[in-house]
């Protein structure tokens, strides 16, 4: 199936990621958040402060901990193992407590594959598209399994 | 061949002791301490902590490189919660000074014995209080955040006065803390050029393609680290919680893979050993021997912490109800001071007092973490 698949390994991200981007303050509410997935039918947000600098990015999953009770969750994910770490997420009010802060982002005309592998090792599901330090798209698993997907639909089961 | 058989009844012995103690709302550590306590010589005398004791040498220097890989950035603490740091930075500050007075007072130790006698008496284990404050469903709740805030506070600032401690007790002489002083600077030029060195060396070795390369690369750090501070006289385990704070800034290891491992690797398998490894070593026929002086240890250290934590709350404006929660939080001991414990003794500064402080400890951890929770159910 690889071989089917070279030209979106190869290809640019600027081919494949999603240009209209959608960003969100850290101080957005979480109720705010909540209204804003659902307007723009978007799985994730990069999040940016005041002047518009990219901090990091906040995905619907990490919405999923606000569905458990907390007293059913381990006191470790609360403080770490050693009790040296807050975790912010437990108090949720703005998105800058649910966010994954990071700087990892790359460029319009990285290879969609160096994208990929850059979202593996930093564990995200998204990784935004910056060009002299503007962002001008974001790139996500989502985009790259609906190639690979559209791809594949069209190879017959013995090629 | 004794440490393979030992391994596999410890764990499986402390998977259900645990299970238990966490089934009436107490910590996992009470039940890994208790595993050792029940199969080393205070009951069933089957192993000796010796045939452990390079797993659970394992199992503190992972625990403290995960202290250092999570921690939370000590200034943003200040920063965001100024008022909290102040109540926190008090409390322990009175009850560190007032147990090193004690202890040179009341036991006559020695000026170094006194001050790890205080760390490791003095810390609080923040595992109660966040049990407490989950079980109670109060996470939501401004009382229990602070709480905690207060708590890991406590923990964070009492690593710093650790990694101090260790390095005055390497010396004996002013000629010996130059040369002491000396060798820190040493460590921590390593440290700060590994800081900046290691994210690039990381960065390049996983896009090797070598198999689970940033694993390789943290272990060698760890234990690079580890034996250069022991090899400087610091305890290896300083070495550890400085890899992780180098660690924690590295990109390829902000993954969830990468910290799920580690703690999987730790929580699984190495940290029960060690707490099993502390239990194995304590002889509770002390008890009964020390009781008059463990009764005064225990009372001593809760008091002085509960007091000196309501009265910094009461002197920076807060209410008699958050007063008394943070007392009660803070009161609570468990693995830090088991930590404290184990690295003073493989210094050698409790040659002596060994046995009375193991069992002052044991039993200090079932009053405390008994008294914290009930006190923070009846307040949250």
């Amino acid at each position: 199936m690889h071989q089917h698949t070279s030209d979106i390994r190869e290809a640019p991200v600027k081919d494949i990621m999603t240009k209209r981007v959608f960003t969100v303050h850290k101080d957005t509410s979480i109720q705010d958040l909540l209204m804003l997935f659902e307007k723009h039918d978007v799985s994730d947000f990069p999040v940016v402060d005041d002047e518009g600098k990219f901090l990091g990015d906040v995905h619907e999953r990490d919405l999923l901990m606000l569905a458990v009770e907390p007293r059913y969750l381990d006191e470790h994910r609360l403080i770490g193992i050693f009790g040296t770490r807050l975790n912010e997420s437990f108090f949720a009010e703005s998105v800058k407590d649910l966010m994954k802060e990071h700087d990892v982002t790359v460029k319009p005309d990285t290879p969609t594959e160096e994208a990929v592998l850059e979202m593996w090792k930093a564990g995200l599901r998204c990784i935004p598209v910056v060009d002299d330090g503007k962002l001008v798209g974001i790139i996500s698993e989502a985009d790259v399994i609906d190639k690979v997907v559209t791809r594949l639909k069209h190879v017959k089961p013995k090629d | 061949m004794e440490f393979l058989i030992a391994s596999a009844v410890i764990i499986g012995v402390s998977i259900i002791l645990s299970e238990l103690f966490e089934r009436v709302g107490l910590v996992s550590v009470l039940g890994e301490f208790g595993t050792g306590l029940l199969l080393g010589v205070s009951f069933l005398a089957l192993f000796s902590a010796e045939s452990i004791e390079i797993f659970a040498s394992m199992g503190v220097i992972l625990l403290l490189f995960l202290a250092g890989y999570e921690e939370t950035d000590l200034r943003f603490l200040i920063r965001e919660h100024r008022k909290l740091f102040l109540i926190s930075f008090t409390s322990l500050f009175l009850g560190l000074v007032g147990t090193f007075l004690f202890a040179l007072a009341y036991f006559s130790f020695t000026f170094k014995q006194a001050i790890f006698f205080a760390l490791a008496f003095v810390l609080t284990d923040v595992a109660v209080g966040a049990k407490t404050v989950i079980s109670m469903g109060k996470t939501q709740d401004p009382l229990g955040k602070n709480l905690l805030g207060i708590a890991i506070l406590d923990t964070v600032i009492g690593l710093i006065l650790l990694a101090v401690a260790i390095t005055l007790v390497t010396s004996n002489s002013i000629l010996g803390l130059i040369s002491v002083f000396a060798k820190i600077l040493l460590f921590i030029l390593v440290i700060v050029t590994m800081g900046r060195v290691l994210p690039v060396v990381i960065h390049k070795s996983v896009k090797m393609g070598v198999e689970e390369t940033e694993f390789s690369i943290a272990f060698i750090t760890i234990f690079l680290l580890a034996f250069l501070a022991e090899e400087l006289g610091l305890a290896a385990v300083m070495g550890a919680y400085f890899a992780g704070i180098i660690l924690q800034h590295s990109r390829e290891l902000e993954s969830r893979h990468f910290s799920e491992t580690m703690k999987s690797m730790a929580y699984g398998f190495f940290v029960p050993l060690f707490f099993a490894w502390m239990g194995l070593q304590t002889d509770l026929s002390y008890v009964p021997i020390y009781f008059k002086e463990i009764m005064v240890i225990v009372f001593f250290t809760l008091g002085i912490k509960f007091v000196g934590t309501l009265a910094a709350a009461q002197t920076y404006g807060l209410s008699l109800k958050e007063g008394l929660t943070y007392g009660f939080g803070l009161v609570s001991r468990g693995a830090d001071n088991l930590v404290v414990l184990a690295i003073a003794i493989s210094l050698g500064i409790f040659a002596g007092v060994t046995e009375l402080l193991l069992a002052a400890t044991a039993v200090l951890m079932v009053v405390s973490i008994i008294i914290s929770s009930i006190g923070l159910k009846r307040l949250l």
